[in-house]
This record gives structure tokens, C-alpha cells and sequence, in this order.
């Protein structure tokens, strides 16, 4: 049986106390059912510039009516990917002072019953579903690659051994292939599906944001806003952004 | 590179620099450094690097390994760590990069070769179709003024870094404007770009902060 669902979203993109700018970057298309939460690094504007373009090509990439990004095979939307690979080292080329700019990524592609999903570095992408909130990504990092050689077992381990949160085994725009890793999962009336970058998710624990997002009784955008404030009084010296999906039936 | 500062031995050994991915310590003279005293174990601790870092694991000493003073059994070394081992303290030297000095906040990507100069971009065949054709900008106002300039590349910025920037792709069969950076949005005949950009067509006239150019196609 075809159950079709209807998306509410609802998202914010803060600089936070510390930083002077903001290189995040946030692309929807509630219509066409896109996502995308980019975290930019780099000096002298690289950032902003790498996550900007990121975000901008996907979204002119996704409102391409010939193209349907949620049935394209996996090749093709890493083919799509690899164009932000190489604008961000095209436009570094063109730019000395741009040079070693580069970006993380989360995508997510809404069908009616389905999520495809894209993602490089440490934004991330979550699911609360029955109540339990369950990360649907792995960072792209240094702690995680120590968990994989079993040299930790949980990211805190390795956080409270010292392992450094900010170095990142891949991401956009840093060297000539990056490939994103890609994945699909059903979806279900009721999930609700979390974007952000890692201004969040290094400051508020994942049993704060499980809270937050059960607080049904607050409208979607009450709870981005919600966790903003939680993240900047707790401490964020990073930019934060947030996108919340609920999933209705369709009525 | 990395090494170890040897602080109070007697011996002749004062510096051990770091050139394996992994560096046993132990009293027995099998170990990569060996520390000849009664107060170290046989296989006491080991260094292993992971990228750029290394950490320190005790393998279940006698007396156990401390780092900067506290007991550890696995741990991320920093520049500047003092590690105990028995009656040795040794110390751990890293060259840091320039800028990077203890800025946690900054992100880093591990490079998985030396950095290298970056080959064109090969943009794939199917989500780009058919070649558009030439086109040209000619810049009206700004820096630029009176210049003409062929659109031969795959991304062409307008504007400097810092400033307002904007840039030209080809893609598909034409050529789209898409902000880059910059407070003020760029212009297509009067109309702000939106989020994704907007296809140019001969004779448009475009704005990006002080800048003003023409676009046109054709040879």
C-alpha cells in the first residue's frame, strides 16, 4: 500500500556569540522536498563562499525539472556532488587567497515514502521516531576513524581521551575526489528528521535534543529556536544551524 | 616531525624524534625506546600515530604511564605533554603549524596526500548536457570598466573576495549567475538573483556591487 506523506519544515541558521560571520549555509525546497545543511571552513571568506556555492549549485542542480534527485541512482547524485567537489577547488584555483576553503554537507531528498540522504564531515542527520532519537549519520572524523580502528569505542571515550572534535577526515572542496556517503530509509507519519552542523551537536547533548523535539507542544519553528538558545547559553563559540522535518499524513 | 625530550636521564639519549606509526616503550630491548630502568615495565607503553596525532597507550605497566601528572590508560598527546614512565618524564614536541596553535574552534581537514596543485575541474557528462556556446561579459562600470572577457571556464567569479562576488557557470545548455559572497544580492535586468541562480541571455544586464557588466553570446 502507497501511504503518501506531507513534509513541515521549519529551520534557522544562527552565527552565535563567538564567530564574526556565519559559513553556514541552509537550502529548502519544501515543494520538491530538499534539504541541505552546509558548514563552510576556511579564512577570508572561503566559508561562507564553499558552503554558499555547495548549497547554491545543489539547488539549481534540484530544480531542474528533467531531474528527479529521490530515483537518480546512486552514481549519478554522486556525479552531482562531485560538480560541488570541483567548483570549490575551481573557484579556490581562481582565488589564491580562497585556497583550502572547503564544506561540509548534509542532503536529504524527501519522496512520499521515502528519505535519500547525502552527507560529508560532521553535519549530521537525525531521526526521532517512537519517541527515540537515532543519528542516521557518522561523521566524517578523526574520532570516528579511532572508533573504526577500535581504538575507542563511543565518541565520548574518545572525547574524554582528548581526541580533538575539529579534524575532519573529508569534506567538499578538499582534495580532488570526495565522495559523499549515501544511504535511503523509509519514512513514517510522525518521524521527525533533524539537519545541522556541528554548532549543535558539540554543544547540546542528544538526550537535550531528543527532549526538545518530543515537546509536541511547541510548533517546529519553536523548537529550532529552542535548541538555538540552548546551544549559544550553553556555551557555542560555533555557527549553528538547524532543520526540522515533521512528517504528516497526507490528509 | 614529532619527538620525545628525554628530561632527566643521565644517559646518552636526550631526543627521540617520532618516525613510525607506532613506537613501543619498555624496559626490555626489543622496544623502539628502550628506558633501561627497574621502575619501567618490559613492554611498558606505546605511541601511535593516527594522520597528524598520536596518542599514548599504557599496555598495563606495573606502575602505570601519566600524562601531564594524571594516571592514563589511552590518551591524545599534545605539544608539550609530559609523559611519565617509570623514573623518565619525557617530553612531547610537535611543530605546529603556523595559525593552528591551539585553535580548537578552527576546523581542519586531514589531507590524504601532500596538498597538491588542483587539476581542472572535470565537470561529468550527464548532469551537464550539451556545451551552451560562447558567451562574454563586458564590464560597464567598476575596476574593470571597458574590459571584455571570454566565459572559457566552467565557473567565472565577478567581484573580489571579501567583497561582493558573483559568479557565472556553465551548465546545462546556458550560463547561470549565482551569488558567491558578499552582503548585496546581484542583479539580472533589475531582478535580485534568487537562492539555485538565474540563466543569462544575450544582452542582460547585470549588478554585483560596483560592478556593472553586459552579458552576451555569440562570437
Amino acid at each position: 500500500m502507497v501511504q503518501a506523506h506531507k513534509l513541515d519544515l521549519a529551520y534557522r541558521s544562527e552565527t552565535g556569540p563567538v564567530r564574526k560571520s556565519n559559513q553556514d549555509t541552509i537550502g529548502t525546497d519544501e515543494a520538491a522536498g530538499i534539504v541541505i545543511v552546509a558548514d563552510g571552513m576556511g579564512g577570508a571568506n572561503g566559508g561562507e563562499i564553499a558552503s554558499q556555492l555547495a548549497v547554491d549549485l545543489l539547488m539549481q542542480y534540484f530544480a531542474d525539472d528533467e531531474r528527479n534527485p529521490a530515483t537518480e541512482s546512486d552514481r549519478e547524485l554522486q556525479e552531482s556532488l562531485s560538480v560541488v567537489n570541483n567548483a570549490i577547488l575551481e573557484a579556490a584555483e581562481q582565488m589564491p587567497e580562497l585556497q583550502g576553503m572547503g564544506t561540509t554537507l548534509v542532503l536529504g531528498m524527501f519522496d512520499e515514502n521515502h528519505l535519500r540522504y547525502a552527507h560529508v564531515g560532521d553535519s549530521r542527520l537525525y531521526r526521532l521516531r517512537n519517541g527515540k532519537l537515532t543519528p542516521l549519520t557518522r561523521d566524517h572524523s578523526l574520532i570516528e576513524d579511532m572508533i573504526d580502528k577500535q581504538v575507542f569505542s563511543s565518541p565520548l571515550e574518545a572525547i574524554e581521551a582528548g581526541v580533538p572534535r575539529n579534524i575532519l577526515s573529508k569534506a567538499f572542496g578538499t582534495a580532488p575526489n570526495v565522495k559523499a556517503e549515501i544511504a535511503k530509509t523509509d519514512i513514517m507519519a510522525g518521524d521527525v528528521y533533524l539537519f545541522c552542523s556541528d554548532g549543535l551537536t558539540s554543544i547540546v547533548s542528544n538526550e537535550k535534543i531528543e527532549n526538545e523535539l518530543l515537546s509536541t507542544d511547541k510548533n517546529l519553528i519553536k523548537r529550532v529556536d529552542d535548541l538555538i538558545e540552548n546551544a549559544c547559553n550553553n556555551g557555542a563559540t560555533d555557527n549553528i544551524s538547524i532543520v526540522l522535518v515533521s512528517i504528516d499524513k497526507a490528509a | 616531525m614529532e619527538k620525545l625530550v628525554v628530561l632527566n636521564s643521565n644517559d646518552t639519549l636526550q631526543e627521540f624524534p617520532l618516525e613510525q606509526k607506532r613506537v613501543e616503550l619498555g624496559r626490555d630491548p626489543a622496544n623502539d625506546l628502550c628506558l633501561g630502568d627497574q621502575s619501567v615495565s618490559r613492554h611498558h607503553a606505546s605511541l601511535v600515530r593516527i594522520y597528524t596525532e598520536y596518542y599514548l597507550e599504557d599496555h598495563r605497566s606495573t606502575n602505570g604511564t601519566r600524562l601531564n601528572g594524571q594516571d592514563i590508560k589511552k590518551h591524545m598527546l599534545k605539544n608539550g605533554d609530559v609523559i611519565e614512565i617509570g623514573k623518565y618524564r619525557l617530553k612531547f614536541k610537535k611543530q605546529q603549524e603556523k595559525s593552528d596553535e591551539n585553535d580548537l574552534d578552527k576546523t581542519v581537514v586531514i589531507q590524504p596526500s601532500a596538498p597538491q596543485r588542483v587539476p581542472p575541474a572535470k565537470p561529468p557528462k550527464k548532469p551537464l548536457t550539451t556545451k551552451p556556446g560562447l558567451a562574454f561579459i563586458h564590464y560597464l562600470a567598476g575596476p574593470e570598466k571597458g574590459q571584455e572577457a571570454k566565459l572559457n571556464r566552467a565557473f567565472f567569479t565577478i567581484g573580489e573576495t571579501g567583497g561582493d562576488l558573483a559568479l557565472i557557470t556553465k551548465r546545462h545548455q546556458g550560463y547561470y549567475l549565482l551569488k558567491l559572497g558578499g552582503h548585496t544580492i546581484p542583479s539580472v535586468n533589475g531582478n535580485s538573483v534568487r537562492a539555485g541562480g538565474v540563466e543569462l541571455t544575450h544582452g542582460d544586464q547585470i549588478v554585483s556591487g560596483e560592478r556593472q557588466l553586459e552579458f552576451l553570446t555569440g562570437s
